[in-house]
């Protein structure tokens, strides 16, 4: 299991694996958020409130779940590099960022498209939406903390600490609809005991959480190996691997 | 007073201020520790303590709001408290270990 984490550790290998895994997450990806938003959007039935308007968690809700999640990788990734001094966990972090904010944009503006028609807002101070506001601005505060430094390497761990400073952002994200009475609708999918909602609307919004999540694997890859190579260019395993 | 703020709110005010002072200082110094030196420290300051801050800023308002429209602020001021010592406790080694990011 170590020499997996050494070899983990090494930018070559991880170009390497990154390379190889790329395809696999492109298909199932393709395969589940095809599944989910046939299903999704032809064959679940109606909300009796909402009618066709409630379709759109198919994207709204795994693109919440996935900026939080992408969130915590950052940050996860950024203390590997922090307190091992793994180069390979800056380059994780600083790959995830964009696609992190991408996701949490997503969230806020399917969100409120819907809140329009729905609540008669595009946009309402209510906690939920602030943290999730918040967190977009925490994603872009790292993005650009790490290229302020001339010093690569201090840029990158500065940014890490930013990105763990931060995390105390996603409880309060995924808590706040419980901890405020707020005008966005309490957990439904992730609680405890059965989730509020029939499962032929469940199923669709479950395909398209796994594909949304494979998605972001295959897009990590291809960006980690953007990444990788452009830290390690005056490497000579890069000349090999680019051939010239 | 300022902002026609009634006399029976200024003791949750004055206390609401107090807390968020503190937790503010230590926001800002975790920021401050990150820019230190940089050519572009005052924009990026601001872009990492304002959403750090954010909640803050609605607790301390929402605290002073409440008091005024005769609900208790009890809920708004334990937040701030609570926000207060997880700064005062965990701020001083967030800010170290910045300061020594960027000065090492």
């Amino acid at each position: 299991m170590w020499t997996w984490f050494h070899k983990l550790a090494s930018p070559p290998y991880v170009y390497r694996t990154a390379a190889a895994l790329t395809p696999w997450f492109l298909t199932l990806a393709t395969v589940a958020i095809a599944c989910g938003l046939i299903d999704g959007l032809a064959f679940a039935p109606r909300d009796y409130q909402q009618g066709d308007a409630f379709r759109i968690i198919y994207v709204h809700v795994p693109s919440g779940w996935l900026s939080m999640f992408a969130y915590t990788c950052m940050a996860v990734a950024g203390a590997v590099g922090l307190i091992w001094r793994i180069k390979v966990g800056h380059a994780v972090a600083a790959a995830v960022a964009p696609i992190g904010a991408s996701f949490t944009a997503a969230a806020l503006l399917t969100g409120s498209l819907w809140g329009r028609p729905m609540w008669g807002t595009y946009w309402a101070w209510d906690p939920r939406l602030t943290s999730e506001l918040i967190l977009l601005f925490l994603y872009v505060g790292v993005m650009s903390l790490r290229p302020a430094f001339d010093d690569p390497g201090r840029g990158d761990r500065a940014a890490a600490l930013l990105a763990i400073v931060g995390v105390v952002n996603v409880p309060i994200i995924h808590y706040s609809v419980v901890w405020w009475n707020s005008l966005h609708q309490a957990a439904t999918v992730a609680k405890i005991g059965k989730p509020d909602m029939p499962g032929s609307m469940l199923w669709p919004l479950l395909s398209m959480f796994l594909g949304f999540m494979l998605f972001f694997g295959a897009v990590l890859c291809i960006r980690l190996r953007g990444e990788v190579l452009n830290r390690e260019r005056h490497a000579a395993w890069v000349r090999e691997a680019i051939g010239s | 007073m300022a902002l026609a703020i009634p006399a029976s709110a200024y003791g949750t005010m004055m206390g609401s201020l107090a807390l968020g002072t503190l937790t503010l200082s230590w926001l800002g110094a975790i920021g401050a520790g990150l820019t230190v030196g940089l050519k572009r420290a005052n924009v990026l300051l601001s872009l990492i303590v304002l959403p750090l801050a954010m909640p803050l800023l609605i607790f301390g308002a929402g605290a002073t709001d409440r008091v005024v429209s005769g609900v208790s602020p009890a809920g708004a001021l334990y937040l701030l408290a609570a926000l207060c010592v997880l700064t005062c406790t965990l701020a001083p080694f967030a800010a170290a270990a910045a300061l020594r990011i960027s000065l090492e």
